[in-house]
């Protein structure tokens, strides 16, 4: 594991100009958008950064060599999981700090809105994040980067039709979605945050059983 | 050291199906034409591929079942794959002392500087041949007991091949229980190096021979037809047809050399022996 995780932080560091692009960004999406958005977009961005280590190991038909050094296939899956948590609280610290710089410079005069709308940008942003990584990793391990793309999008693709099927079930005075709504308006910030971040980590969960079952089974020819 | 015992792998129109020992201490080498079966073995010792049926032992035990440190005593090469091409070549150095205990890196950077491999340059950046010496340095970077190299030596330039050959003379020097496992398509590089060789062709090993009994009791026989007529066949391998009459492979030299001594009797190197067991007919 240890080896995995020095070669992807490497991988990182040779792509850094990017990774900074991405940080200007964030200062200047921070600048132009309200409550928090360029938080959002940093942690998103610089934790599915992270994700781009799979495109870079299979450069080449790289995934071969790979599997040949000390580290199992298991220890694959674990340690993609791994840099992303790790790249998710990097994303964390770096958006809410280029958020706050961000806030600093504009001319509201305080950085008050800034601290209200903190807390639910970085809670959403790991949900998010985490959900989309969730599915994203399988995949990728799955497929290759074209078949992954295409991939990604029907299941995303599937994922908006679902929700646009629970939304109209709402406007249709669905029972339970408005039961579940009610219930979620119920609760406290603190519990509906404790429940997000619970819901992320099991989605992780399973997310990374279903890729360790999906390289098992993979050949590498 | 490695013992494939019984492995089938099916492919819709390929199967590989084969039995090999390869002892410590030895260089043994894997021959054949191209799309033979090779890379497949070389992929199924290394637990790339899963195999139908059969087992595979390193170091004494099923491949399956060996730990992250045993396999730091694995150095591989592999042809069309090797480091991400989005590490810098010294990167590699810093990556590898993160995956083996053994890794010499004083030695690492010494041979980088020998093979004149620049390490700011990225990997995909390298040509083929300088690819190749990285990979081969590499997988010499941490005492390996065992290395396994398909075709190692692929785009390198004549000088180049026998720099690499040289360091795996000394690798085995330094050693004498180490071991390597090596395909090449240039059969001169193997010739001069390994202890035995296998011969793979449509999945199936056909030949496993030592060297030395290679390269003295195997030759060509070149016989008109009347002559291929009169021939003792009992100890020809394999034989095939020329515009002169027949080239006819055989493993006892000296027979033909002592009852037909006014035939053309001509050594055999790897290449004639590959092109005679592939072209040539069974008798």
């Amino acid at each position: 594991m240890k080896g995995l995780l020095v070669k992807d932080f490497i991988l990182v560091k040779n792509q850094c100009k990017t990774l900074l692009a991405f940080l200007v960004l964030g200062f200047l999406m921070s600048m132009s958008m309200k409550d928090n958005a360029g938080v959002v977009y940093m942690v998103m961005i610089i934790s599915m950064f992270s994700l781009s280590t799979i495109g870079y190991d299979e450069f080449d038909n790289g995934f071969r060599f790979l599997f040949t050094l000390p580290a199992s296939r298991k220890a694959y899956v674990r340690e993609k999981y791994l840099f992303y948590i790790i790249f998710l609280f990097v994303g964390l610290v770096a958006g809410c700090g280029v958020g706050f710089l961000a806030e600093m410079f504009k001319d509201t005069g305080s950085v008050q809105n800034y601290f209200d709308t903190l807390g639910e940008s970085v809670v959403g942003s790991i949900m998010i994040g985490s959900v989309y990584a969730g599915m994203l990793i399988p995949i990728r391990i799955k497929y290759d980067a074209e078949k992954a793309k295409l991939v990604n999008f029907g299941v995303f693709g599937g994922i908006a039709a679902i929700a646009y099927l629970i939304f109209r079930l709402k406007d249709n005075a669905g029972e339970v979605v408005v039961k579940i709504m009610e219930t979620i308006n119920g609760l406290s910030d603190i519990q509906i945050a404790s429940a997000m971040i619970a819901f992320a980590v099991i989605v992780l969960l399973i997310s990374e059983l279903i890729a360790e079952k999906i390289i098992a089974k993979k050949e590498y020819n | 050291m490695l013992e494939v015992n019984g492995i089938v792998k099916k492919y819709n129109n390929f199967t590989l199906s084969c039995n090999l020992k390869v002892e410590s201490g030895r260089i043994t080498g894997i021959i054949g034409p191209n799309g033979a079966g090779k890379s497949t073995l070389f992929n199924a010792v290394l637990g790339l591929i899963r195999i139908d049926e059969g087992e595979i032992k390193l170091f004494g035990k099923n491949i399956k079942s060996l730990t992250d440190s045993e396999r730091e005593n694995i150095g591989v090469v592999l042809s069309e794959s090797g480091f991400s091409g989005y590490l810098k070549v010294g990167d590699v150095g810093t990556m590898l002392k993160a995956f083996y205990k053994d890794f010499d890196e004083a030695d690492f950077k010494k041979k980088l500087t020998d093979f004149k491999l620049d390490p700011g340059k990225k990997v995909k950046e390298l040509s083929t041949g300088m690819k190749a010496k990285l990979h081969v340095i590499a997988a010499l970077s941490h005492k390996a007991k065992l290395l396994i190299l398909d075709e190692p030596t692929a785009g390198l330039d004549v000088i180049a091949r026998e720099e690499v050959i040289d360091m795996l003379r000394q690798y085995m020097e330094e050693d004498d229980s180490r071991t390597i496992v090596i395909s090449s398509h240039i059969s001169s590089d193997l010739e001069n190096l390994c202890d035995d060789f296998y011969m793979i062709n449509d999945g199936e090993i056909i030949i496993h021979e030592e060297t030395d009994n290679l390269l003295s009791n195997y030759a060509i026989l070149k016989v008109d037809k009347d002559k291929f007529d009169e021939l003792d066949k009992k100890y020809l391998v394999r034989y095939k047809e020329e515009s002169y009459g027949y080239m006819c492979l055989t493993n006892e030299r000296q027979f033909y050399m002592d009852n037909y001594p006014d035939t053309v009797i001509e050594r055999s190197g790897i290449d004639e022996l590959i092109g005679l067991m592939i072209r040539g007919k069974e008798l």
